[in-house]
């Protein structure tokens, strides 16, 4: 059998062309529409994706804040037990749950009151220092007169060179440490501790820290600001003593102080 | 046996200080706790005034003093600095009320702005004198107070305005009154 002629006749061929041309020029435009129609239905999957994915960041992060929230009030909690077992001390640990009402005095307002065992000038704690005392004890709240207010009156002692003086608040979040000695080498940054002859507080507990000195020179005594080392505006959580039996903090800060200095010392003869 | 009008003095008397504990203890406990980057507004004080301005005859100034003898259990300000406080407070109130005759809500929060700064310093004019240790002043700790205040007096009148409601005395409308007939009887 004799095989057609595939080749197209002459007269044939423009058309021929024309249709290859159409076929091929839809056929780009139908690869174009597909690759577009592709690219858009893809875009609406990302799309909705991307919405699903942010949600789901947003509620991961929102998680990760909790839990880092959670980690840092567990650490306190932790430091505050901790706290709580190594000391001599009676502790009732409270929970502030109010400000002063005027901005004249610093005051907080703790959860416990008379019904837990609490007393009028009793002092109030923290893991890193002396807050205040005790001023007005209610059936189940407390009202706790900060060492800032300036009616607050502290004994206190100055840790480098054991100098006895009074602590006053000044309202402000800030102090005055008065009646020390103007011979006394009191520097800034030197650590005030509690002096414990009020009876309030146990001896040696952190006060506040020497900001300036200010040596008058009529004036028998120094005149030294100093800055507590509690914020008292950042108080949550306090301990109120119930019976100090005879804790002594100062010997503990002593040692600590001597431990870092020796320390230190030794950092410097290895280097 | 007790008459409603008497009944509800008392209630009024009674509901109002409540009202005004629960704003005492929502600016020291809440507010103070929870925006502690802001200051409070000052909601004891809007309640001063408030009933200062609206509320007449004696009562009220011994009324105001049970307050004052209230806003101590949530500060350590002393009793006598607080009636003083208290005793300022209404002077200044009574010259506004004597002097400016307006209902309008923006001079209420404006008198209470005011009022704000005025307790300012009025308590340090009496801290200076009567206290062994002045109190410390910040101006702009004072000045944010007072605008907070401004801001807040507003909502506060009008939801006491709405409290009150309840307790006004709603008499008979008749077109010629007791005191019309006073008046007309002078002439």
């Amino acid at each position: 059998m004799e095989q057609k002629r595939s080749t197209t006749v002459w007269y044939a061929q423009p058309l021929s062309f024309a249709a290859e041309m159409f076929q091929s020029f839809f056929s780009y435009f139908s690869l174009g529409v597909r690759g577009t129609v592709s690219e858009y239905v893809n875009l609406i999957h990302i799309k909705s994706e991307n919405t699903d994915l942010k949600s789901k960041m947003s509620e991961l992060t929102t998680r990760l804040k909790l839990f880092e929230e959670n980690q840092i009030e567990l650490e306190r909690l932790k430091n505050l037990i901790d706290f709580q077992k190594n000391t001599k001390m009676d502790l009732i640990p409270a929970q502030v749950i109010g400000r002063d009402l005027l901005p004249d005095h610093k005051t907080i307002t703790i959860n416990k009151g008379t019904h837990h065992g609490l007393k009028n000038l009793q002092a109030v704690l923290t893991v890193s220092g002396a807050v205040g005392y005790v001023f007005r004890p209610e059936k189940f709240t407390s009202h706790i007169l900060l060492m800032t207010d300036r009616y607050s009156v502290v004994d206190a002692l100055i840790q480098k060179t054991r100098s006895h003086g009074i602590v006053e608040g000044q309202g402000e979040n800030s102090g005055v440490l008065q009646y020390v000695d103007r011979t006394d080498d009191v520097k800034a940054g030197d650590l005030i501790v509690t002096g414990g002859l009020d009876n309030i507080f146990p001896k040696g507990f952190p006060l506040g820290v020497v900001t300036d000195v200010e040596r008058k020179t009529k004036s028998a005594s120094l005149i030294i600001q100093i800055r507590p080392v509690i914020e008292s505006e950042k108080i949550e959580e306090v301990f109120i003593v119930q019976n100090a039996a005879g804790e002594s903090f100062f010997d503990k800060n002593s040692t600590s102080l001597s431990d870092d200095k020796t320390s230190n010392k030794n950092n410097e003869d290895i280097k | 046996m007790m008459s409603s009008k008497n009944f509800r003095f008392i209630l009024k008397y009674f509901l109002f200080t409540l009202v005004f504990i629960m704003f005492c203890a929502f600016q020291s406990s809440f507010w103070s706790v929870l925006i502690d980057f802001l200051p409070a507004p000052q909601l004891w004080l809007i309640f001063l005034i408030y009933i200062f301005l609206k509320w007449s005859g004696y009562s009220t100034v011994f009324y105001a003093y049970g307050l004052g003898l209230i806003l101590i259990f949530f500060t350590a300000m002393p009793l006598k600095m607080s009636w003083l406080c208290l005793l300022g407070l209404y002077g200044y109130t009574w010259v506004f009320k004597t002097r400016i005759h307006s209902s309008s809500l923006f001079l209420f929060s404006v008198l209470c702005g005011s009022a704000s700064l005025f307790y300012s310093g009025f308590y340090i004019f009496l801290s200076y004198f009567l206290e062994q240790k002045m109190t410390s002043f910040s101006l702009l700790e004072r000045l944010l107070d007072a605008g907070m205040t401004f801001l807040s007096a507003a909502i506060i009148y009008l939801f006491l305005d709405y409290l009150e409601h309840f307790f006004t005395v709603k008499e008979a409308w008749s077109p010629v009154s007791k005191d019309v007939n006073a008046h007309l009887g002078e002439f």
